[in-house]
């Protein structure tokens, strides 16, 4: 039978998102940046066809353009000036750095949409809920969060937007004001059903012993090369790391662009730990 | 030994000095079947979440409650997460994990059952339930019938000995409510498993319970069989005379002497068959007649609506409502219902099509009559309310009128529908009901001439809904017009004047309530399902039955 990554032990998954979680944030280079953003979007095709991605197309959108577009006009340090206004100017320093931020926050949002795909909450519960049952279970609870915040923010737009006749003025503030205040409706409502999904797990004596598992997840070879592998290759990262490579410094002085022979070395083994998924989906790993 | 004792149990929640238990005393044998009833924030499920030890909520107790003869506070956590298990209302909220399977395993995981223990118990859970069919799927993608099932289910897996539910079918349509019902029923009978169940639905639910505890105040009023308690309820006073259920209602309500009270449409059309003069010839039902409403207020004319492409909702939906009358929409979970109201509210835009507002286009997306005129009552009372407490957000909704005018207007709601003593609390405290409640009042302080209502009956209970039936028919009496989608055929036989089902994206012609009823067998009242064919006139209400019955003495009234 052939086995795909999502059939690897739950605590190897877990490992290669974790580990892409440590090294988009550790490494912050443009070269690094773009090309994990490639892997993890090949990354996310592989198991939804992108799907989940186009969802979230606005979110990564809106968020990727605010920094973008904020942090040039914010920050006006650096040397090489690309741009120079009445009282502003716009150097490249800001403009990268922006823009390897934005990168990272979508590499952040990519890895998120692809994680839900590859591990559920059963196989996240059966890591956890031993080790951290109440961090465990708040997890659990802020990731069903997510879609369904979504939907009940709509719902209330919607009945809201038949309230409207009420008020008699429609200055920008109120308008503001009452923005603010669906939010907050959508906070207190979804808590609320946050607590009923907690009862349920409760009443069905979550955290009330050791938990066992339906589905044997069994330790095998392949999961101990696999785990290997990904340790050697986030080891190597991190080594690199440590000595300052994989990270391009702006302030105070902006390095040289081009990665050094060393940082080639690097970026490779980098690749190789964000490919893991397509190299074991393609290589089609036995067991 | 009995199953649950509870002996002198009162219960004051931490903060407050008013005890919302009160003394409660009695036990429950093995294999009995309670229903627990009572008006809206007696007591109910408090009392429920008091038997089950991780759900007890911050407070003090006197007494005790027992389970098995061990306090319910010291039954080890393993034990008591196994053999006490509760359902909740709402469906979706107890449901953790994404797929059926494993959601069904969840509490055996939880407990530690050995792998091949679980797959026997959940084999044999499965088939019992009849969920094959579903196993493999997400659970986001069940009906709400199904997910309450599969809340069952998972902790059916658990063996439990005594099994606890809250409003089960608060959330389902009565095809599903049923079903549930029997399922629950049926489990009782075949396994032996004590059951205790609060229900609004008593129609259904009342048939089914070996004994009955009604509560009131936090205290409990009744505990006896099923029968004297309709008894007990009619002799009682108003508050509990509202929960006796339809057809003891009819028998009781003719005023006919019998040692034999119906509980189910068959008891009833025996009861019927014992008393009544069968050998008349059946009467003509009333003739309908199908004619346009002379000036709808409120047109739909060729509406098309899908919210993604592959899904269609509403296909060339065409309708009308008039002034004076109250049209009710039936349709099944996800018809399209809900859809159709928020059209209407003008907070949905159609694909395709037009709607009129006496006799008016609209146009813009924002238009200001509309808004004004045209209250619309969300399914989720929850998303119409944006402020602390009640007292502000009638506040808001008056805040066009002048000073004076709003003291007087928010003045008359307040004491009609009788807010004051929810005026501090925020609006999301409030039980369903009372919501539902809330939000109609602040609809009714615009004086609108059109409301839309999306299930108003839920959550209510039954001296709610007859306020708010009589609320609705004092409305249209003034010319004004409601439009409500429901599941709840008895509250819909009632208050419309107008019965219509949306079905496959259109809606049928909309019939005269009486007449619509009439066509049906299963989608109709319980009284009709009583009288129909047995040679007395038809009826669909209590009411009408009582009166046609009455002129030329169609019962005997000795016994």
């Amino acid at each position: 039978m052939k086995r795909g990554f999502r059939d690897f032990h739950p605590a190897v998954c877990f490992v290669y998102y974790a580990g892409s979680l440590l090294l988009l944030l550790l490494m912050v280079h443009p070269f690094f940046t773009l090309s994990a953003l490639v892997v993890l979007f090949a990354v996310n095709l592989l198991y939804d066809a992108g799907k989940r991605l186009l969802q979230l197309k606005s979110v990564i959108l809106m968020t990727a353009g605010i920094i973008l577009i904020v942090n040039p006009l914010t920050s006006e340090r650096g040397a090489h000036i690309l741009w120079e206004g009445m009282s502003h100017r716009i150097t490249l320093e800001a403009v990268l750095y922006g823009g390897m931020m934005a990168g990272t926050v979508v590499g952040v949002i990519a890895s998120f949409a692809s994680y839900q795909q590859v591990i559920s909450t059963h196989q996240f519960l059966y890591l956890f809920s031993r080790l951290l049952p109440q961090w465990a279970l708040l997890t659990v609870l802020s990731l069903r969060f997510v879609p369904l915040m979504q939907r009940r923010l709509e719902e209330i737009m919607r009945v809201q937007r038949s309230r409207e006749g009420e008020m008699s003025n429609f200055h920008f503030r109120e308008q503001l004001r009452r923005r603010m205040k669906r939010l907050e409706v959508l906070l207190t409502w979804s808590l609320e059903d946050g607590l009923q999904t907690a009862d349920s797990m409760k009443a069905r004596g979550y955290g009330a012993g050791r938990r066992s598992s339906y589905i044997p997840y069994r330790w095998r070879l392949s999961d101990g090369v696999s785990l290997f592998f990904l340790m050697a290759t986030a080891g190597l990262c991190l080594f690199g790391w440590v000595q300052g490579m994989g990270v391009l410094t702006i302030y105070p002085i902006m390095e040289s662009l081009m990665p050094t022979d060393q940082e080639w070395m690097l970026l490779a083994g980098y690749l190789s730990f964000f490919s893991f998924p397509i190299l074991v989906e393609m290589g089609g790993m036995n067991a | 030994m009995n199953v649950l004792d509870c002996m002198g149990f009162t219960f004051t929640y931490a903060g407050t000095n008013t005890p919302v238990l009160q003394d409660l005393s009695f036990s429950v044998a093995p294999g009995e079947m309670i229903l627990l009833c009572g008006p809206s924030g007696c007591g109910k499920t408090t009392l429920l979440r008091m038997m089950k030890k991780e759900l007890q909520p911050a407070g003090r107790q006197a007494g005790e409650i027992r389970y098995k003869g061990i306090s319910i506070k010291k039954l080890p956590d393993i034990r008591a997460a196994s053999e006490i298990g509760m359902v909740f209302q709402h469906p979706e909220h107890q449901i953790v994990m994404e797929e059926v399977l494993q959601e069904l395993v969840f509490g055996m995981e939880n407990v530690g059952f050995p792998p091949d223990q679980m797959r026997r118990r959940l084999a044999e859970t499965i088939s019992s339930l009849g969920l094959e069919m579903l196993l493999t799927r997400r659970t986001e993608s069940l009906s709400g019938g199904q997910k309450q099932l599969l809340n069952l289910a998972s902790i059916m897996a658990l063996r439990p000995r005594l099994l606890l539910l809250d409003e089960p079918t608060g959330f389902l349509d009565p095809i599903g409510a049923v079903q549930f019902l029997q399922t629950i029923k049926r489990l009782n009978e075949e396994t032996g498993i004590t059951v205790i169940f609060t229900e609004h639905r008593l129609e259904e639910a009342y048939p089914l319970a070996d004994r009955v505890l009604v509560m009131d105040g936090g205290s409990l009023l009744y505990d006896g069989s099923p029968r004297d308690g309709i008894e007990w309820m009619n002799r009682a006073g108003s508050r509990h005379r509202h929960l006796v259920p339809t057809i003891p209602r009819l028998a009781l309500q003719t005023g006919v002497k019998s040692d034999f009270l119906p509980l189910t449409v068959k008891e009833g059309r025996q009861w019927l068959k014992e008393h009544g003069k069968t050998a008349s010839a059946p009467t003509d039902p009333p003739e309908e007649t199908v004619s346009v409403p002379p000036n709808p207020i409120l047109s739909l004319n060729r509406i098309d609506f899908r919210y993604d492409p592959e899904t269609e909702v509403l296909k060339q939906t065409t309708f009308q409502v008039s002034p004076g009358e109250c049209l009710a929409i039936f349709g099944a979970n996800g018809s399209g219902k809900s859809t159709v109201l928020q059209m209407m509210a003008n907070s949905l835009q159609p694909d395709s099509g037009s709607i009129r507002y006496k006799g008016k286009k609209r146009k813009k997306r924002k238009d200001n009559q509309w808004h004004h005129q045209i209250g619309y009552l969300p399914q989720n009372p929850e998303a119409f309310f944006l402020r602390e407490t009640v007292e502000a957000e009638l506040d808001a909704v008056a805040s066009r009128f002048s000073k004076e005018e709003k003291r007087d207007r928010c003045q008359e709601v307040i004491t009609h529908f009788k807010l004051l003593s929810l005026l501090t609390r925020h609006p999301h405290d409030l039980s369903g009901g009372e919501m539902q409640k809330v939000a109609l009042a602040c609809l009714l302080l615009r004086d609108p001439e059109v409301l839309l209502l999306d299930e108003p009956t839920k959550g209510m209970d039954p001296e709610l809904k007859r306020f708010l039936s009589q609320e609705i028919q004092a409305f249209i009496q003034k010319g004004r017009t409601v439009v409500m989608t429901t599941h709840d055929v008895e509250f819909a036989a009632v208050t419309a004047t107008r019965c219509t089902l949306l079905f496959d994206g259109d809606v049928l012609t909309p019939a005269p309530a009486s007449s619509f009823f009439r066509k049906n067998d299963f989608f109709t009242t319980a009284v009709y399902r009583v009288t129909r064919d047995t040679g007395m006139p038809e009826a669909v209400t209590v009411e009408e039955a009582v009166r046609l019955w009455q002129s030329p003495d169609w019962l005997s009234v000795s016994s």
